[in-house]
């Protein structure tokens, strides 16, 4: 692709770009904050004819002009805007001052940096959404400096690039979001660790619990052991039909050959057998008690620890994950860490102990028998894992295809009426049969596999009792072992091979525990919100004087929501905030909640920077009334007086009067013990809205936010709370977003927003008289109080 | 979108504010243009410029699929600006080669979504899915997060892979793909 080259006013450029850079003292020199240009590009850029400056700032992206995967560069340099390829051909060539316009155009999946010029407008230069955050930003920037230079802006911009994407510092790896730790720094068994440490409180019991598993595993082994010596020393000893064996026995053995008659030695080893399992159910029973004690307590430990911690974090974490996500870090997540504690941990412990001791047993009573029993492990260990891990990846997906099932039928009954209304019963069957048999097939596949290989599984577990069988037996016959010593092996091994067929399973169930443990540490690890970390700012007393300086924000950094707001608001004056939905009324308000910080500019309260002030003094003497009021489950006296909980009744009951909701709440037969339950179902929505203008009136905050307060109830209902709000706003600083204009007519000045940027300021009557925004805005707002009023005459 | 557009010259828009209430009416009918009035053409500075005879030139055509998954290659929306439509064109296969060849130029590059043609390896590692794959624009290598919300599926067998810069990439066919690419999601799905 040839150079476009946009050379026209040449000469006039050179001329701007000495007084740019007279201008440009104040702001920082951008370099080496965004990506460094190779020298290769920087010097071929200077060998061309055409005059070359400094470097301003260069940016790479990783996709080229045909679009593929490679390296092309955007270089501002002071006079000029290149890009460059990847091999140093300079693709365009365009003089800064024949820009008049930049932005980041968003398209699917990637972005295009689109230039204004003079001479029409340029497709620059193509890159991937992960560069999309530089590019966002250097438009922003050069848009910025280009209003700058034209006059529209007082002060040049400021050179702020955030990074935007966020990894760890130390491996690189990439994190959700600036909060989140890094998985990879904490590791595994650091995040087992940690779990141990909510164990640390009960650590006495837990030694306990360890005592009684150690006993109880020894008493199970006990058993198989009697059992031997019941066989060799009592039963074949005085079997009349056989021979007597010959003599190889224990020392417990020649204790029980002694013992005359034989139906007391009979007697007593049973005996020893029953109270032995009497013992062991005792320490099984004591066990799982304390095991279930402990995990309970440690769970909830958790869970309370991680709440607590979630009230402490930026809404920014909010934002990222979906509700959904955040009530299973509690609930689930905490769930199955707690399973795996209670059975998990238990199981584990129990079965390695056994494990090992049955094994140490064995090889005690016969080495080299026990060394046979080793060979099928491998094959029960991998055959199990391969077979869990089929049977696993099918059940999943056959539970996906349930889930989907669920969801069709949960789609078709919610929207029951505009199925019915379309006549569409008959496509909903068919739909939902379709996944019916979906999902019988994936069942039944799962079912059948699970037929066909568990049987042979189980036989690897078999084929070492066959090997026992027969080698074991070859020693009998041989005379060298006993047949109890053979008994007793087998029972053994039966309790050996038990834990082997779980191994997968549990590898499995504890890798995914383990999981649910590092999600919940990354709530807890999450960064919380600054409160007061000692150097913020105390203000105890907040007059209500707010000021907002080229202040820049967007919820992504590349994608500004707010532009260059300026606006000082005097303590009392109530603000009205007009503009069409979008244009970033309530990003307006989230800000001066503190909800978030902004990206670029200022935002003062009382002089003060809001990023200084301790945050437990401003929320404090914020009040917010919103559209969708939300009410929480308790009594509406709880409710008033949810930010005062210490408030009298008098005070709640002077609140309510004050935001007309006292006569309708006396007419309830519970008064104010009413309950409103959850999301305040059984009150109106005007009702709703006065009992949280109530709550905002004993609140009494200095600076008042109201959102849409009244645009979800009827005229009459209206005209109430709109009684309530006058009473409420008086003498305070207030900012009130209103759709319907006519709520705002008591604002000392309306501000008024398109497209991010404030475009309009001043009374009703100075806007009205300038023709603008807002006088459109009311014009239209007019029409169609004009048709409603006119359909309520034919009405009548 | 918020963005704003001061620099555009076009010869179509009109001022709102001018309109005759017989224009807004024609505005809700839907325009189906004729493949054979339209000439597409590359500009001085390498925008695509679009003439519909004897009517209007727009000196900088902005295209969209409206059916991107279903019928990419019909059914395509073409605009004077980010808000303002001219008509959808239903077949550009109706077009001649040269104008074609623009008109999927515009579209490659309003497109990104590079579609995945082979996976090398499919890597775990702390919950973050290293994928290596082969694409139609070139060989790449992508982390995702989380592989169950960032794998959507669009029946029967088409997936949408997002990584954990916001990048999106295509699998058409899963069941298409070779036989180690499709081991190596097969085991991740």
């Amino acid at each position: 692709m040839k150079p476009i080259n946009l050379l026209a006013g040449a000469i006039s450029n050179r001329a701007y770009s000495i007084t740019l850079k007279e201008d440009m003292s104040t702001a920082d020199t951008p370099t080496g904050t965004l990506d460094e240009l190779p020298e290769s590009i920087e010097a071929t850029l200077k060998t061309l004819d055409i005059q070359f400056e400094e470097v301003r700032f260069a940016v790479r992206s990783d996709v080229n002009s045909t679009g593929s995967y490679g390296e092309e560069w955007f270089v501002l340099t002071d006079a000029a805007i290149f890009t460059v390829a990847g091999e140093g051909e300079v693709l365009h060539y365009v003089p800064y001052q024949s820009v008049l316009g930049i932005r980041a155009e968003t398209v699917v999946d990637a972005g295009l940096l689109v230039l204004e010029t003079r001479e029409g407008t340029v497709d620059l230069i193509r890159y991937s959404n992960g560069c999309a955050a530089k590019f966002g930003f250097v438009a922003r920037f050069i848009g910025d400096e280009i209003e700058f230079r034209e006059g529209n802006r007082d002060e040049p911009p400021i050179w702020d690039y955030k990074v935007e994407e966020h990894s760890c510092k130390t491996c690189e790896l990439p994190l959700a979001d600036e909060y989140s730790p890094c998985p990879a720094c904490t590791k595994k068994h650091r995040v087992m660790l940690r779990v141990l440490t909510y164990i640390q409180p009960y650590r006495g019991r837990v030694l306990l619990y360890i005592l009684f598993v150690i006993v109880g595993t020894l008493i199970t082994l006990i058993t198989p052991y009697f059992s031997g010596i019941l066989i060799d020393d009592i039963l074949l000893l005085n079997d009349a039909t056989t021979p007597t064996p010959d003599d190889q026995t224990t020392w417990l053995g020649n204790i029980f050959r002694a013992i005359q008659p034989a139906a007391l030695a009979l007697t007593i080893a049973v005996g020893t057998l029953l109270v032995t399992q009497v013992i062991s159910i005792l320490f099984n029973i004591l066990q799982s008690r304390l095991a279930a004690w402990l995990t309970f307590r440690i769970a909830a430990n958790i869970r309370a620890h991680v709440y607590e911690h979630l009230h402490n974090l930026s809404i920014r974490f909010f934002d990222k994950r979906t509700t959904g996500t955040v009530i299973s870090h509690i609930t689930e997540d905490s769930e199955r860490l707690q399973d795996f504690l209670l059975e998990g941990m238990s199981f584990l412990s129990v079965q390695l102990f056994m494990f090992f001791g049955i094994g140490t047993v064995l090889f005690f009573l016969n080495w080299q028998l026990a060394c046979f029993i080793l060979i099928p492990i491998p094959l029960i260990i991998f055959g199990a894992g391969w077979f869990w891990r089929k049977v696993r990846s099918l059940w999943h997906r056959a539970w996906r295809r349930r889930s989907k099932l669920f969801d069709v039928v949960n789609d078709s009954v919610s929207g029951i009426r505009v199925v019915r209304a379309f006549g569409q019963q008959r496509g909903e069957v068919n739909r939902f049969g379709s996944a019916n048999i979906d999902t019988r097939d994936y069942e039944t596949k799962a079912e059948l596999i699970w037929a066909t290989y568990y049987p042979p599984l189980m036989f690897t577990v078999q084929f070492g009792t066959l090997i026992v069988w027969y080698v074991g037996g070859l020693d009998v016959i041989g005379g060298t072992m006993t047949l109890g010593t053979l008994m007793m092996f087998h029972i053994y091994l039966a309790m050996f091979y038990e834990p082997l067929r779980y191994v997968s399973p549990l590898i499995n169930w504890a890798s995914r525990s383990m999981t649910a443990a590092e999600r919940l540490f990354e709530v807890i690890d999450s960064q919380p919100e600054q409160f007061d970390d000692g150097n913020l700012k105390a203000m105890p007393n907040i007059v209500g004087e707010v000021k907002f300086h080229n202040m820049t924000f967007g919820y992504d950094a590349h994608k500004p929501v707010l532009r260059d707001i300026n606006l000082h608001v005097k303590p009392g004056e109530m603000i009205g905030l007009v503009g069409h939905s979008g244009a970033g009324k309530s990003t307006l308000i989230n800000l001066i909640c503190r909800f978030y910080t902004p990206d670029a500019g200022r935002l003062e309260i009382d002089g003060e920077d809001i990023k200084q002030i301790n945050l437990k003094d401003l929320r404090r003497q914020i009040g917010v009334v919103l559209q969708e009021p939300y009410l929480f489950s308790g009594t509406i006296a709880e409710n008033i007086s949810y930010a005062n909980p210490d408030a009298s009744m008098e005070q709640i009951i002077t609140a309510s009067k004050a935001a007309n909701a006292h006569e309708f709440i006396i007419k309830f037969p519970d008064g104010y013990d009413t309950e409103v339950g959850e999301r305040g179902g059984s009150l109106s929505g005007g009702e709703r809205q006065r009992i949280s203008i109530a709550r905002a009136i004993l609140h009494n905050p200095c600076i008042l936010i109201l959102d849409e307060a009244t645009s979800s109830v009827d005229v009459e209902t209206e005209k109430k709370i709109q009684q309530a709000i006058d009473r409420l706003v008086q003498n305070r600083t207030t900012f009130a977003i209103a759709h319907r204009l006519s709520t705002l007519r008591n604002a000392d000045r309306l501000f008024v927003i398109e497209k991010g940027k404030g475009v309009e300021c001043g009374s009703h009557e100075e806007l009205m008289e300038k023709k603008g925004i807002y006088y459109k805005l009311v014009e239209t707002q007019r029409e169609s109080a004009n048709v409603r009023a006119e359909a309520q005459i034919v009405e009548r | 979108m918020q963005n704003e557009n001061p620099g555009v010259q076009n010869t179509s828009v009109k001022e709102k504010s001018e309109r005759t209430e017989s224009q807004e009416q024609e505005d809700f009918a839907q325009r189906f243009l004729n493949a054979s009035e339209l000439t597409f053409t590359r500009s001085q500075v390498g925008t695509a410029r679009l003439e519909i005879r004897n009517e209007v030139c727009h000196l900088r055509v902005i295209v969209r699929r409206l059916m991107p998954l279903s019928h990419p290659e019909q059914y395509i929306s073409l605009a004077a600006d980010e808000d303002t439509e001219i008509g959808i064109l239903v077949n550009p296969s109706e077009l001649a080669p040269e104008n074609l060849k623009i008109l999927n130029e515009e579209l490659d590059k309003r497109y990104f979504t590079p579609i995945i043609q082979k996976i090398y390896r499919v890597k775990e590692q702390f919950g973050i899915h290293e994928w290596e794959v082969q694409t139609e624009r070139g060989r790449v290598t992508f982390l995702v997060r989380g592989l169950n919300q960032n794998i959507k599926q669009v029946p029967p067998a088409r997936l949408f892979v997002t990584d954990v810069r916001g990048n999106r990439y295509d699998i058409p066919d899963y069941r298409e793909l070779d036989a180690q690419s499709f081991h190596q999601i097969q085991r991740h799905l």
